[in-house]
């Protein structure tokens, strides 16, 4: 501190103690300044102006005992900057996922609670109970009634969708000329607004019917007619359509729905699988063929094989992204989904009672589906084990 | 000259119904073949293998021509089987985008025609886009209002967004601090949970901090996307350590390496990243239509609603029945046209790009 | 099986538009009697490989033919020819067991099970790799892989065996058991084997016939040895043998041999400018010698002794001379002189760079 043999014969004024108290206070807050902003304008500004010796040093990360008290901190502040980096991202994340994904589990066991004044009455499983029985007081469609839909749609159309893309990028990888354009031509459909590409599909299967004296059965029909088939009513008519001589099935409108979720869901597997194929090195089909493989043979034992960590990997991720679907059944039926919220989702479910303030059911519906996921997962983790061959 | 397009929109009709045939029978045929195959397999004995590389030999004789020639006709015929079931394919899969084209430029009684007709043969209705364009709904937020929301919120949300996960990702893989590895599991952890679990409980925030029609409550939110993230961390892993030695000894700060060094080498995907991410918000749809009104909504919000004949100038005359009155289709479609086709463009540039980045990540966004 | 190779071309349309087309592969003729092991060495891009590929009947040659035994195969596909290949990095199958990769191209051949696992056991153990027919290739060391291959392609008692540089992705002990183990497979079953490889002391060692191959153009066939003393012109010599050949720039006066102003041998070719090629162990050491050559250093190698010198005639940096570790050099000297044997210098044209015989 303030040791006598400090001030040398050279200084030209003595200060009392308490004035060199301040003075050496005031000379270790700019020393610590200094050495902070020394650290900062290296931490940016780089090693130009040090010795190529010391950046040796630096990077071997030799941490000798002749280190400055700047250089040390230098190496703390630097050791943990990382923080620095990802606060945004961890702020951002602790507010709008971590938060709320606390919230909605906390919330969920709330009964009857009202968001905007936090008030609820009493904690417990309520919701979910209401929910699982459909005794929400709402109508439309129950929570499992959307479940069993969710899972009827994703369960046949994600092993479709994906036998059709191996079918379909088998076919893109045999061939040379022209690969590259219907490539791109079968990729369009990913790139898609799936709310407007539903109202697009709606059009295809809507029977508009006989209003005004005008005889619309939507273009699906019109190939059934075509082919000497009845019209089907495939989404519920606004108007009679039994003068059309419309029939009616009852899972008619599953069937859109599919046929919707296949064509939107082809060009992302078929991109996959199509480069998982164009990426498997040539040199084994050469030694197939030496082998006396036919094209079947090749197909089933060496492509197959060879891309079925990517088909588990399309299977996983088509029944996930199945399990949420949402914006597809409201450009196909509209935001009442069906009649009533019968052709509702799990997702769709939820988003009801948000729109109708009942957050209690909403809650409980997405751990729901949140569990559902899981075990999915659980199940998929297991599936995929035991059957995906190498790698 | 009218009938004769009827007939061939007529025709085109037919030709949808053969190629859904033609690819059902050729599948069925792949499947048949196949089969008979097995079959075929399990019936052949060893034996006739024996003596099977005797070229000289041979019942008939071995015949390098002949078998050159079936070859070939082997060939020639799986070709005319694989470009026929391809070609009925891409047909199907454009057939949705041409329909909705067509359809834009139809007039309602034409789209409304028992026969469908595959060509506007009663004149292209470009009127129908100046209508759509016109219309404003009871609040006046009229196309272009909602456009500019979309390329507001678009730009801002990718820009920044993609700054934060540049700079997350660089953190993750470079820098070494405590904790860093457990919090990149809790995040990683964090794409397990369904999206919905926490829309909701942010959406109730927004409530509470009087966030509803901002901008700022369709930016903020979905500024962190863990999975761009996790990707461009993989990116920035796989540059090699000597290189940032390299750029050390050469006297380059941290900050530096990263956007002299790291970024150049992972701009394919970084490129990715920012369409996939201007692509998501162009297509977001549940998130804006909870928290805004109409006049702060996107531009797939706005083509939900419908859209009739009730701007000047009218498209249908007084008296006809679509004058004033029911939603029409045919506007339907050209609103539809309007947002899919920024996406087209969009792919026909940068087509590279998005078909990598979405054969790296597989998500819309 | 007999394998006649007559004119066979193959050439490669140029990548570049307007480029010139590449030769991979011209005029090549070769007559392979049955059962003998032939190497084809070359520097790389010199066509060994493509020559390999259109015996396999991957590759198709632009020209010229192909005939097994007298049956002419040249457009036959690979599969019919009866042939067994083994690539450079072995192409295994990832997915299959060991067991399952050798009894591919049974399954292939609709040969009855129980058969076929014989024939895969037998072709396991040829290879000595029968301990690990359930393992994965990704559990396999490189030498192991390369077995596997090596059985995969044997099992289906092919007409030729093909085997595209096998021991380059070997490290250095492994390549040397492998070759004997080749040499042994190759004696064992009597198949016709055709194998490429870029190192010469590779091919020196197991083959019974070497093709000498420089930019698709055979340059020598033969027996090992008989190229080694008799190569035809200045590439083969140069390409055999290490520490390889020295050249010498000389010229031809009066039917004596000079490499500067220094006699080293007699000929009765007529005068011109020659090449001078010695091999390195073709020096005598003696005080009286020919040759002066100005010593850089000595290296002793144990059995014998290396002498690193230099001369200004020489077309390479240094000059070796390899001579017995019992003769006695004087210590120090920095001039040595030798005698050259004589049938250890080549003379090549110095245009043509071919032999002069």
């Amino acid at each position: 501190m303030a040791n006598k043999k400090d001030v040398g014969p050279s200084t030209p004024k003595r200060h009392n103690r308490f004035v060199r108290y301040w003075i050496n206070l005031g000379a270790r807050i700019k020393g610590w300044f200094v050495d902070k902003w020394t650290a900062i304008k290296d931490f940016f500004g780089g090693f130009r102006n040090r010795n190529p010796k010391q950046v040796e040093a630096d990077l071997v990360l030799n941490d000798g005992p002749q280190l400055t008290r700047g250089e040390k901190f230098r190496r703390g502040m630097k050791a943990q900057s990382g923080w620095l980096f990802v606060a945004p991202a961890l702020i951002l994340m602790l507010v709008f996922t971590f938060w709320p994904i606390l919230a909605a589990f906390i919330n969920a066991f709330k009964q009857n609670y009202n968001s905007l004044s936090g008030t609820y009455e009493g904690i417990g499983f309520e919701n979910f109970v209401r929910v699982i029985r459909g005794d929400t007081g709402t109508g439309g469609a129950s929570f499992n009634q959307c479940l069993v839909n969710t899972l009827l749609f994703t369960i046949i159309s994600v092993p479709l969708s994906t036998l059709l893309a191996l079918i379909i990028s088998v076919a893109l990888n045999s061939i040379k000329a022209l690969q590259k354009a219907y490539q791109t031509i079968l990729f369009l459909p990913y790139l898609t607004n799936s709310l407007a590409m539903g109202a697009v599909f709606a059009t295809f299967f809507t029977i508009i019917g006989t209003e005004k004296n005008i005889e619309t059965v939507g273009l699906v029909n019109n190939v059934l007619q075509g082919l000497g088939l009845a019209p089907v009513e495939w989404i519920k008519a606004s108007s009679p359509v039994w003068n059309l001589g419309a029939i009616k099935i009852p899972w008619a409108k599953y069937i859109v729905v599919i046929v919707y979720e296949v064509w939107s869901g082809l060009p992302f597997k078929i991109l996959i699988l199509f480069s998982a194929m164009q990426s498997i090195n040539k040199q084994y089909y050469d030694a197939a063929k030496v082998d006396g493989a036919s094209r079947n043979t090749i197909l089933w034992r060496i492509t197959a094989p060879m891309v079925s960590p990517q088909i588990s990997y399309l299977l996983v991720t088509g029944i996930m992204g199945g399990m949420k679907q949402y914006t597809a059944i409201v450009g196909i039926f509209g935001e009442q989904m069906g009649t009533n919220y019968d052709m509702g989702t799990v997702v769709g479910y939820i988003y009801r009672y948000v729109d109708n303030g009942q957050y209690g059911y909403a809650f409980a519906g997405s751990i729901l589906l949140f569990l559902i996921i899981m075990v999915i997962t659980w199940i998929n983790n297991k599936v995929t084990k035991k059957h995906t061959t190498y790698r | 000259m009218q009938e004769l397009l009827l007939l061939s929109s007529k025709a085109v009709g037919w030709l949808v119904a053969l190629l859904i045939i033609v690819i059902l029978v050729e599948v069925g045929l792949i499947v048949w073949l196949i089969l008979r195959r097995r079959a075929q397999r399990n019936a052949k004995s060893a034996a006739s293998v024996i003596g099977k590389w005797d070229l000289s030999a041979g019942d008939e004789g071995f015949d390098v021509e002949k078998v050159q020639r079936r070859e070939r006709t082997k060939t020639v015929i799986k070709d005319i089987f694989v470009y026929v079931f391809l070609t009925a394919c891409a047909v199907l899969a454009f057939l949705p985008f041409y329909w909705m084209i067509m359809s834009s430029f139809k007039n309602e009684d034409e789209y409304r025609q028992s026969v469908p007709t595959f060509w506007p043969t009663q004149g292209f209705m470009w009127r129908n886009y100046s209508s759509v364009l016109a219309q404003a709904d009871s609040n006046g937020a009229s196309f272009w209002q909602i456009l500019i929301n979309t390329l507001v919120v678009g730009i801002l949300s990718t820009s920044i967004g993609v700054i934060i996960t540049v700079v997350t990702a660089y953190a993750l893989a470079r820098m070494d601090f405590k904790g860093k590895n457990a919090l990149f599991a809790i995040m990683l952890a964090t794409m397990m949970i369904p999206g919905e679990l926490y829309t909701i409980s942010n959406y109730l925030t927004v409530l509470k901090l009087n966030w509803e029609n901002t901008f700022t409550v369709m930016i903020i939110p979905f500024l962190v996307s863990v999975y761009y993230i996790y990707l461009l961390r993989n990116n920035f892993m796989q540059i090699p350590n000597s290189l940032y030695q390299a750029a050390k000894v050469d006297g380059l700060s941290d900050f530096g390496y990263l956007i002299k060094v790291m970024v150049p080498l992972t701009a394919p995907t970084l490129i990715s990243i920012t369409l996939l991410k201007f692509i998501g918000t162009w297509n977001s749809y549940i998130w804006p239509r909870l928290v805004n009104t109409t006049n702060w909504q996107m531009i797939t919000n706005w083509v939900t609603r419908g859209f009739s004949d009730k701007v000047e100038p009218y498209l249908y005359p007084a008296g006809s029945q679509w004058y004033k009155g029911e939603s029409l289709n045919t506007l339907k479609m050209a609103a539809v046209c309007m947002v899919s086709m920024p996406l087209f463009v969009l792919f026909i540039f940068c087509r590279k790009y998005i078909m990598r980045g979405v054969s790296k990540s597989g998500t819309k966004g | 099986m007999r394998i006649s190779i007559q004119h066979l071309t193959k050439i490669f349309p140029s990548r570049t538009k307007g480029g010139a087309a590449v030769h991979a592969v011209e005029d090549m003729c070769i007559e392979i009697p049955s059962g003998k092991l032939v190497g084809l060495l070359g520097p790389s891009g010199c066509g060994k490989s493509t020559t390999l590929f259109m015996l396999s009947g991957l590759e198709s040659p632009s020209s010229g033919k192909i005939l097994f035994d007298d049956q002419d195969v040249t457009t036959l596909a690979a599969e019919k020819r009866g042939i067994g290949l083994v690539f450079q990095n072995y192409a295994l199958y990832p997915h299959m067991t060991v067991e399952q990769n050798i009894r591919f191209p049974l399954d292939n051949m609709r040969i009855k099970k129980e058969e076929g696992n014989a024939r895969a056991l037998d072709a396991a153990r040829l290879v000595q790799i029968e301990d690990l027919m359930a393992r994965k290739p990704n559990e396999l060391s490189g030498g192991q892989q390369q077995r596997v291959a090596i059985a995969r392609a044997l099992v289906k008692m092919p007409n030729v065996l093909l085997l595209d540089e096998p021991l380059s992705n070997l490290d250095a002990r492994l390549r040397l058991q492998t070759r004997e183990e080749i040499k042994r497979i190759q004696r064992e079953t009597g198949i016709t084997t055709v194998f490429v490889t870029h190192d010469q002391e590779e091919a020196m060692s197991i083959c019974d016939i070497m093709v000498v191959m420089k930019l698709g153009v055979v340059q020598q066939i033969g027996e090992p040895q008989s190229i080694y003393d008799d190569p035809n012109n200045l590439f083969v010599a140069n390409f055999l043998g290490t520490p390889p050949i020295n050249i010498f720039k000389g010229r031809i006066e009066g039917g004596r041999v000079y490499i500067g102003g220094e006699v080293v041998a007699q000929t009765n070719y007529d005068d011109r400018e020659v090449y001078v090629g010695i091999r390195p162990e073709g020096f005598i050491y003696d005080a009286e010698g020919a040759l002066t050559l100005p010593v850089d250093h000595i290296e002793v190698m144990g059995r014998d002794k290396s002498v690193v010198a230099t001369h200004e005639s020489s077309t390479k940096p240094t000059v070796r001379c390899i001579i017995d570790s019992d003769v006695m050099l004087p210590a120090g000297a920095t001039e040595l002189k030798f005698n050259i044997k004589p049938y250890k210098l080549f003379l090549f044209d110095a245009e043509t760079e071919e032999r002069l015989r």
